[in-house]
């Protein structure tokens, strides 16, 4: 059936460009959080990632939270604990075992997000204001900074502002390439670090040897000088940089017709 | 073998002020709410609250002035957002904050239930959280000369988890579908140099001998036991009972100044003498309306 | 079309002067929110075709919603006599035909059958169908078996114009779960011109035909249903909550003075259903709680539980 397909969404734009990262035999993890724009980022737009990559065949295990391979599109209408536990999958591991899955290093990549990043990718979660009581006291480090110790790669999708993409972040809770080079060797974090940075205007990388953010893509419909207006701090941009590849006709079909038909993923309509 | 059982007005006078006291659950999941309410109404005061995924449980007893410590990975009123009285708080000043992230939360609780002085692994390291926090330190390894971090034990002065039956020697269960993020509890009820369990019922001993693999905590590890229909109500509560979003959402409300949750105080705590009286407030129709269906 | 409907809708169902038969048995499986609701509409002069429902018999009886009885046995187990029952038998308000239970069952279970009427001898040489002096106190033939030359006796099949049960589980498709002892609810849905049904849960389809052993009155019985929580109160159901003793005494005491027992309905009858759950409030419906193990309520006391 030919269906006249409405422009993809920014959301639609960030799912396939996530997508393309994932490969074959890595065990991925994202976590249950809830809320809004949060959830969008956080749940929605790596589990519909994540249905884009099966559908090419490529294989890997998927862990929410403490569930291993669960139905994708079979994600329940509200994560309250009825409804999770109706959630069909592989297993449902023990808690414990759950995070040791994160420090033994099974985890190879995971999806997490704060409500700052610098130019390393370190996040924090934690406070606004750096000394003394905060100015804005935020949820806490969660098991973000477990992933971001851990995880041979983290993807960190955040919305793309000023006031997020900041030059230093004020408290470290989840560890990206510290100060530079070298740094998660001498600090001894066994895990990679964080590999792409995906926005809503834009995907992101770290360069080899600096290891500071360098701007990969930008959006369809987005100026590199509108990534740069909205980046605190100095980014790296190579020469030439493209364009994030729009999602082809068959990719948004299969977000709106299977993936995600009520908006559950990337418009957060989940309880 | 002795009764363990008591009211919770009872259990709850086990507090003294200036305790540790660890509270189980995960964000909006079975937290023990309605032991938390009762600590607000005998205006316990000056505690150490220790938690691994913490949510309005904090909120509520930071709000209402019950604590000086909040240990914890998480403070968050889920999808609503920041917990408001956390957050007044916490840059008021009134609070110290150590943070700790899910694993090493966690850890404390797996330490403090298994009699390990400490655990040590690679948690934590390159982030700022163990400044924080005094239970969290480096160490190096005697065996391969690396640094690790060490998160030492907790052993509260008093657990408090919410559990779904228990026999009256204290012999606690779960339902055989739990959800595996509110099973940090055997560690908590495990660690605790007391420990409180409230329970959705009291059931006879041949109910718990009929399923004796779902003991979660034996009667040695439980100093006491208290029925609490809806014990975590507005969180929910594995396959019991789902959240209720309408009441937390007016919690979310009433908690954005502090005079609204002083009248948020007054009318859902202080103003009701005990957990029935809450219950009533709720009313049948709304708890009929979160639990769940088709169990036989 | 669903058969889905609220518990007003289904009462819209029964009309005055129809024919009615009701689950339950004893303090157990009684659809009562069903009957309160009849009570607060004020629908009269109905046939109760009841067998074991002493519930609905003797509120309905003392609401003065009946002009005849057809019946075996009522009575309150542990309390004694059903009084407003009695009452209008007494004062010969209300027509009544006697039956043993077996003959009323069996009335029952040809009207499901499709038989024109039951063979039976559960009433022959006592008073119950009539005399030797012509009175007819029940509709019967005595007649001789055309294989010998025994005698028996042929009752007319009953099919009540409507039958109201209460179950546990239901579907959509109304299909009704009920657990612990049955009674003789099967043979009245089978009986019934009509089958309405409420339950206590409506769950998905899928879970009713995972659990196909707990369906006892099939859908294609059933023409109306509706989810009715506690909708058995003040009598119970098996594993889910126990009957109200309290209330039952409440209920027995009430009932022994008529103008004690119409302040007793007044209260009951006030508002919907959910109102009257309401003003039972939660503790009460919480202190019903049955024990997983024994599925019924216990006490329990300084040394222990109790029954």
């Amino acid at each position: 059936m030919a269906v006249a397909l409405a422009p993809a969404t920014t959301e639609e734009i960030m799912s396939v460009a996530l997508s393309r990262q994932f490969r074959a035999r890595e065990h991925a993890f994202i976590g249950l959080g809830t809320g809004d724009r949060a959830f969008i980022y956080a749940v929605g737009i790596p589990t519909v990632a994540a249905q884009l990559a099966a559908d090419r065949g490529v294989d890997f295990c998927l862990q929410y939270g403490t569930l291993l391979d669960p139905s994708i599109t079979g994600i329940p209408d509200s994560l309250g604990d009825p409804d999770l536990l109706d959630w069909e999958c592989a297993a449902r591991l023990p808690v414990e075992r759950c995070l040791d899955v994160f420090r033994r290093g099974l985890m190879t990549c995971s999806f997490i997000s704060g409500a700052q990043i610098d130019k390393f990718g370190n996040l924090n979660s934690v406070r606004i204001g750096r000394e003394g009581p905060p100015k804005v006291r935020l949820t806490g480090p969660i098991a973000q900074a477990d992933h971001a110790v851990f995880a041979q790669r983290t993807f960190v999708i955040m919305p793309h502002e000023r006031r997020v993409f900041v030059d230093r972040v004020d408290f470290i809770s989840a560890p990206g390439h510290g100060d530079g080079p070298g740094w998660r060797e001498r600090q001894g974090l066994p895990g990679g670090g964080p590999d792409k940075v995906i926005t809503d205007k834009a995907v992101l990388g770290f360069d080899a040897v600096s290891r500071r953010m360098t701007l990969d893509s930008v959006h369809p419909g987005v100026t590199v000088d509108e990534v740069v207006a909205a980046t605190g701090f100095e980014l790296l941009i190579p020469a030439g940089v493209g364009e994030t590849p729009s999602p082809s006709a068959a990719e948004l079909a299969a977000i709106r017709g299977r993936i995600d038909p009520t908006g559950k993923l990337l418009q957060a309509r989940i309880k | 073998m002795t009764s363990k059982v008591a009211t919770l007005s009872e259990a709850i006078g086990l507090i003294k002020d200036g305790d540790s006291v660890a509270l189980g659950g995960h964000t909006l999941r079975r937290h023990p709410m309605a032991a938390a309410a009762e600590i607000v109404r005998q205006r316990k005061r000056d505690l150490h609250l220790i938690g691994w995924n913490s949510g309005i449980d904090f909120d509520l007893l930071v709000g209402a002035g019950c604590a000086r410590i909040a240990e914890t990975s998480y403070v968050g009123i889920s999808g609503f957002g920041l917990a408001r009285n956390f957050r007044r708080a916490a840059e008021a000043g009134s609070i110290e904050i150590r943070e700790h992230s899910e694993i090493s939360a966690l850890d404390m609780f797996r330490a403090g239930a298994s009699g390990m002085a400490f655990i040590a692994s690679s948690v934590l390291m390159g982030t700022d959280v163990p400044a924080t926090n005094p239970r969290i330190a480096t160490v190096i390894s005697p065996f391969d000369g690396k640094p690790y971090t060490a998160v030492q034990a907790a052993h509260p002065d008093v657990a408090i988890i919410h559990a779904h039956s228990a026999d009256r020697h204290g012999n606690v269960q779960l339902d055989a579908l739990h959800w595996p993020d509110n099973d940090a509890d055997v560690f908590v009820g495990w660690a605790g140099k007391t420990t409180i369990v409230t329970v959705e019922q009291l059931v006879s001993d041949e109910a718990i001998r009929e399923h004796p693999d779902f003991t979660i905590l034996p009667r040695d590890a439980v100093t006491c036991v208290v029925e609490a229909p809806y014990g975590a109500y507005p969180c929910c509560c594995d396959d019991r009972y789902t959240y209720d979003l309408d009441f937390v959402g007016d919690y979310y409300a009433a908690s954005a100044d502090p005079a609204g949750f002083a009248r948020y105080l007054d009318e859902w705590v202080f103003g009701l003498a005990d957990h029935d009286a809450f219950l009533q407030k709720v009313g049948v129709d709304r708890l009929l309306a979160i639990t769940t269906k088709g169990a036989l | 079309m669903s058969k889905v409907g609220t518990l007003e809708e289904l009462v819209d169902l029964v009309k005055p002067g129809m024919s009615i038969s009701f689950g339950g048995f004893a303090h157990s499986l009684t659809p009562l929110a069903f009957v309160r609701e009849l009570i607060r509409r004020d629908i009269r002069d109905l046939e109760l075709i009841g067998i074991a429902e002493a519930w609905a018999a003797d509120m309905l009886a003392g609401a003065g919603s009946l002009r005849k009885i057809v019946f075996s046995n009522f009575m309150f187990e542990g309390f004694g006599l059903c009084r407003n029952f009695s009452r209008v038998i007494e004062t010969g308000a209300v027509e009544f035909e006697d039956y043993s239970h077996f003959a009323l069952a069996s009335r029952f279970s040809a009207a499901g059958l499709g038989l024109p009427f039951a063979t039976v001898r559960s009433l022959l040489g006592s008073d119950l169908a009539g005399s030797d002096d012509g009175v007819q106190r029940v509709r019967h033939v005595d007649f001789t078996s055309p294989f010998g030359d025994e005698r028996v006796m042929l009752l007319p099949a009953a099919s009540p114009d409507v039958v109201v049960i209460h179950g546990h589980r239901g579907d959509e498709h109304g299909n009704v779960q009920i657990l612990g002892a049955t009674a003789v609810i099967e043979e009245q849905a089978r009986a019934g011109k009509t089958v309405i049904a409420t339950v206590e849960q409506f769950v998905d389809s899928a879970e009713i035909r995972a659990t196909p052993n707990h369906t006892v009155v099939p859908g294609l019985l059933v023409s109306h249903i509706a989810e009715v929580p506690y909708g058995a109160h003040p009598t119970g159901m098996f594993r889910l909550y126990d009957a109200d003793y309290d209330h039952i005494r409440q209920y027995a005491e009430a009932s022994r003075d008529p103008a004690a027992f119409a302040a007793y309905l007044a209260d009951v009858t006030t508002g919907d259903h959910q109102d009257y759950l309401a003003r039972l409030g939660v503790r009460r419906l919480l202190n019903l709680r049955v024990d997983p193990h024994f599925g019924y309520h216990l006490e329990r006391t300084e040394s222990g539980w109790r029954a």
